[in-house]
């Protein structure tokens, strides 16, 4: 089918937008006034690469460990309460890593809140939480999630065929799992581990509190020292090229067609457990929960009720609240106007370069955040002075990270739409635009909202590109909570932290279960 | 070419003329004065000319400047709301700390929406001050301080002074332990002791200082000294002194005031002020301002730099924030010591120390911070 011109033109438009970022740091990586070299003889960039790197291993490793763990309990094994038990281990998933870091941060710091509780017992003082350790816990702990959603997702579809006919061929349970089980979820282990990988390299708030030297924070400390351009490019750079090898491997293992099988698939009998066992698997399980989900809401809580009693402020908040909440649905409302050309260009004109489109949107998904503020605060400071330092240009910002989820959502939607609902409908004579209007866009206005509404979650949660990029006297929660938690200052943080987590918890865990397990 | 274009280019260069007469100081008055026919002036353009004189006569200034402010907002906030209060100036402010506003500023260059720079160090004023983006200030308002306190060239002046000191733990640390200068904390006995925030602007002043005064290698040799000792990073000065309070730390290389504002919260607080004998472990440094040249409403911003000389606002310095006041006839809070008897390297100059930051950033990034 011929694609109109108008669909074409704003689509390319769309592209060449969205792709300024990382063309600005190839331009300015072929302008650099110093060699190449040197950056890696004077910026300690092998030792931030090692950092980066090691985190990124660390992570993935416990991460699809832990993930992948609960999922076989819970979807292989009779455990009473297993709905339950799978809600709750999904939730740390709404804890943005800077406010997980900051629970952790207090709890566990040399006289902090843990070494308060324990006095009794003659504890005064412990090594504090914090460094590489502390950036592996809480990083593990707010993005196992991910992997449980897919992997469980998986295992559900998975036939056992397979793992029966092992059985009957006497193979114990446990070489069932490491030689069937686990080599045949290949695909949706490393497509959430490097999702997790994704997250952990751009992650700028946990590495920051817990004052582990990444690329991230040397690009934000760079940032702080001065804009002095070279250094922050060069890393900015690094690591939105670190991002797109990750985010490129983790497409080709693409988690749809992982484990498909003809047909139904057969569901397992559900194993039971010996009680020892189970006792184990109960333990686990609540470990988990605990310290991904209960401890930090009670720090959180504990900060409340404190910063309460000693009479803080609660109006101080407020600028922030209302800063979140016109920031999202600014950003929300264009990423769904935004996101239609897109889907319908993607879903309903299939050539190479819709696919080429669709390829581009969801590889921006990958792009770290503070790379991409970098990026547009010198665009607009060299190029487009007249939108500099505007909320324009942070909705922007926004926009080119977080458009692919409009996009994921409208395009579910968009497959009801057969191509002959629409040949019928310019067969009765009727205009492109009255097709649009009657028959494509009730079908896909839910899909879209849907989009919208994850776009909105997950720009209230956006810190680092909100911290760079926002306009003079503009204040969000994340910022708040982020400019709070640096300074040690938990009982003021903890009141937008609680309002943040509060507003995004019960949607975002409806949207991201939806979203992810499709 | 033909007529078309010769009209439309023509055109284009009336609108660039008109743009450019705008953006002048001078051109304002010209502008307004031209744009109706001649003799034609209504009445309600009278009414207005003379509601504007009037109101110049009443207070000088008026609309809004941004300030960017390299001063926390906890220790500021309180002094520009009363600037805004007493001018009826509107007021916008940016925070960040110093380093990173003045590199902001270098970039923006004149697209700059930037009235003033309030900077909590010299060196990052310096900075801003080299690119050529301020203005040269008033001989009265530079007369206002010390000499000490000021640009030589008269880019910026001081509006508070404070020194560079070491918070200690007066339970774990004992004074015959602590060394003359600042290279002595690179002894074995401070091993997992020390507190610094690398990114804090004033750290990289002192850094700057240090190459000036004592040269490259000694400096990147002593960063690198430092952290092989391992120390604790904090973001920023008053965090290490809420540590050293809680007996997290021993030592923190700070700034002299949050901890004079923590002992007058509670005197008991086991902590002091340990002011090294010399070099610049004992930099004495002002925090000031300046105008920049980009500025659209200078008088209200070289208005905002007076006020912030005003006893109100220096007592505000010297009794909130515990900082010395630098204008003559405000006395210092009884908390602080004798400005006088601290060792500050002599003759420091400013705009020399900000040639160095750029290298002190870097040598404090390879040094592994």
């Amino acid at each position: 089918m011929k694609i109109p011109k108008g669909l074409l033109f704003s689509n390319l438009l769309i592209l060449i937008a969205f792709l300024m970022p990382v063309f600005y740091m190839i331009w300015r990586f072929f302008t650099f006034s110093r060699s190449f070299e040197s950056f890696f003889e004077s910026w300690n960039v092998y030792g931030l690469l090692f950092n980066t790197i090691s985190m990124f291993f660390a992570v993935v490793f416990s991460s699809v460990l832990i993930g992948l763990l609960i999922s076989i309990f819970l979807v292989r094994f009779d455990i009473s309460g297993s709905k339950i038990l799978f809600t709750l281990c999904t939730l740390p998933l709404v804890i943005p890593s800077y406010i997980g870091a900051l629970t952790y941060v207090s709890a566990f710091s040399p006289k902090g809140i843990f070494v308060q509780i324990f006095s009794f017992t003659g504890l005064s003082e412990i090594n504090g939480i914090d460094g590489f350790i502390g950036s592996w816990i809480v990083l593990t702990l707010f993005t196992y999630p991910y992997v449980l959603l897919i992997c469980s997702s998986a295992l559900r579809n998975l036939d056992s065929t397979v793992e029966e006919a092992a059985r009957s061929l006497g193979v114990n349970r446990f070489r069932i799992y490491t030689s069937v089980v686990i080599p045949r979820l290949k695909k949706p282990i490393i497509y959430s581990g490097l999702l997790v990988g994704l997250y952990v390299i751009s992650d700028f708030g946990a590495v920051s509190l817990m004052r582990y030297s990444t690329i991230t924070k040397a690009i934000y400390t760079y940032y702080e020292f001065s804009l002095m351009g070279d250094p922050i490019i060069f890393y900015s750079g690094l690591l939105i090229f670190l991002a797109l090898i990750i985010s490129f491997i983790q497409r080709s293992s693409d988690v749809s067609r992982a484990a498909t099988v003809s047909g139904t698939p057969r569901v397992p009998a559900k194993v039971e457990l010996t009680f020892r066992n189970k006792i184990f698997v109960y333990l686990f399980l609540i470990t988990v929960i605990f310290f991904g989900l209960i401890l930090p809401i009670t720090v959180l809580s504990y900060w409340l009720i404190r910063g309460i009693s000693l009479g803080n402020d609660v109006r101080a908040v407020f600028g922030g609240v209302v800063g979140s909440f016109t920031a999202s649905i600014a950003t929300s409302f264009l990423a769904i106007l935004i996101s239609m050309p897109i889907v319908i260009m993607v879903s309903q004109y299939k050539s190479r370069f819709s696919s080429f489109l669709e390829k581009i949107i969801l590889a921006l998904y990958g792009l770290p955040h503070l790379a991409v503020g970098v990026s547009i605060l010198f665009i607009t400071i060299k190029i487009f002075p007249s939108i500099y330092q505007s909320f324009f240009a942070l909705v922007i910002s926004y926009l080119i990270v977080f458009l692919p989820q409009a996009v994921g959502g409208g395009q579910a939607s968009m497959e009801q739409v057969k191509t002959s609902y629409i040949e019928a409908s310019s067969g009765l004579g009727k205009s492109k635009i009255e097709t649009f209007r009657t028959i494509t866009f009730p079908l896909i206005y839910r899909g879209l909202l849907a989009g919208g509404a994850l776009v909105f979650l997950s720009t209230m949660k956006e810190l680092p590109q909100t911290l760079l990029l926002r306009p003079t006297g503009f204040n969000t929660m994340a910022v708040d909570v982020w400019s709070f938690a640096s300074e040690g200052l938990f009982t003021q943080a903890a009141f937008s932290a609680f309002i943040l987590l509060a507003i995004s918890a019960i949607p975002t865990y409806i949207l991201s279960t939806r979203n992810l397990s499709r | 070419m033909n007529k078309k274009s010769i009209a439309l280019i023509s055109a284009l260069l009336m609108l660039f003329a008109a743009c450019a007469g705008e953006a002048g100081p001078q051109g304002e008055a010209g502008a307004q004065g031209e744009s109706g026919p001649a003799g034609e002036v209504s009445d309600a353009q009278v009414v207005a000319a003379v509601e504007a004189a009037l109101a110049e006569e009443e207070a000088e200034v008026g609309g809004t400047i941004v300030i960017y402010s390299g001063r926390k907002e906890s220790l500021v906030a309180d002094v520009i709301a009363a600037f805004a209060a007493e001018t009826g100036v509107t007021v916008e402010v940016r925070y960040a700390k110093s380093a990173a506003l003045a590199g902001t500023l270098a970039l923006e260059g004149a697209i700059s929406p930037a009235d003033v720079f309030l900077s909590q160090d010299p060196v990052s004023l310096g900075v801003v001050a080299k690119e050529g983006l301020f203005d040269v200030l008033p001989e009265d308002v530079l007369d206002n301080v010390p000499a000490w306190a000021v640009d030589q060239r008269g880019y910026w002046v001081g509006t508070s002074g404070r020194s560079r000191s070491l918070v200690v733990d007066t339970r774990d640390v004992t004074d015959a332990e602590l060394p003359g200068t600042i290279y002595g904390l690179n002894d074995e006995k401070f091993r997992g002791r020390l507190g610094l925030a690398p990114s804090n602007s004033s750290f990289i002043a002192m850094v700057s200082c240090m190459i000036e005064q004592d040269g490259e290698e000694k400096v990147a040799e002593w960063l690198t000294a430092i952290n092989g000792l391992g120390y604790t990073e904090y973001p920023k000065n008053s965090p290490q002194v809420a540590a050293a309070a809680a007996g997290e730390l021993d030592i923190g290389m700070i700034n002299h005031y949050y901890t004079l504002r923590t002992l007058a919260e509670a005197g008991d607080t086991p902590i002091k002020n340990v002011f090294l004998d010399g070099g610049c472990g004992a930099m004495v440094m002002p925090a000031g301002a300046g105008v920049l040249s980009s500025s659209q409403n200078k008088p209200a911003a070289l208005a905002f730099i007076e006020y912030l000389h005003s006893t109100s606002a220096q007592e505000h310095f010297t009794n909130t924030v515990y900082e010395f006041p630098l204008v003559a006839g405000v006395t210092p809070n009884a908390l602080l010591p004798d400005i006088d008897s601290l060792n500050s390297p002599a003759d420091l100059n400013w705009s020399a120390l900000a040639l160095w930051q750029e290298k002190a950033v870097e040598l404090i990034a390879a040094a592994g911070f």
